[in-house]
């Protein structure tokens, strides 16, 4: 399946602090900070023209995995996101690869104009996105 | 691993490797436990679950199983049907 690289996700503290260091590498907001409930996180993106956006996540109080990983690793990147035609589709192909193991079904996602999501994971990768195109 | 361990005592040991991985050392499981029951229990710590599990017992989960447990006994019975 045909995918291209949407973003890279940071796990970071407050979005406004990440973004205005980010704005010093010429970054600008691309989409103001949104609540995700689902995901318990605010989430917001910034860009540079023609590059694939960054996505800054900032995780609730109650959000304890990734409270516990910045806590383990401070501000940084942990995932990459890639946007595909069929996010359902892909989810069904990855599931019957060796070493692809998913977070949880397509949901919708607010920050994404209620586009599905999915998240996997694989050893030899990390945390992988996916984000359907429409 | 011995592969006679009952089922009791894969639960057992489940329950350490949630201890450990969840960082709860008086966390308790039963079959019946579901992630609701289990405050830090989320998706990402779900992978994380997954892996410390695999590594303990020294087996493979596919995607399929480990999006079909609905509680312990079902990670339970997957690892019971591996050893």
């Amino acid at each position: 399946m045909e995918m291209k690289l949407h973003h890279i996700g940071y796990v970071v503290e407050k979005i406004e602090d990440a973004q205005q260091n980010f704005e010093a590498l010429g970054y600008k907001l691309a989409q103001a900070p949104v609540n995700d409930d689902i995901q318990k996180c605010r989430i917001g993106f910034i860009a540079r023209d023609g590059e694939p956006m960054i996505e800054l996540v900032e995780p609730y109080e109650n959000n304890k995995s990734l409270r516990k990983m910045l806590i383990q690793r401070g501000n940084a990147p942990y995932h990459m996101c890639y946007e595909v035609e069929d996010v359902e589709a892909l989810f069904d192909e990855l599931s019957e690869k060796e070493g692809w193991m998913p977070l949880f079904r397509p949901v919708e996602a607010i920050a994404f104009g209620n586009r599905l999501i999915t998240y996997f994971y694989n050893a030899q990768i990390g945390y992988v996105e996916f984000v359907n195109e429409k | 691993m011995k592969n006679n361990m009952t089922k009791d005592e894969i639960l057992k040991q489940v329950e350490e490797v949630f201890r450990s991985v969840l960082d709860d050392e008086t966390l308790e499981l039963t079959m019946e436990t579901t992630a609701d029951d289990v405050e830090d229990w989320d998706s990402l710590s779900h992978i994380q679950l997954v892996v410390g599990l695999e590594k303990h017992f020294h087996i493979k989960f596919n995607a399929r199983e480990i999006m079909e447990w609905e509680n312990i006994g079902g990670v339970v019975n997957s690892i019971a049907a591996k050893l």
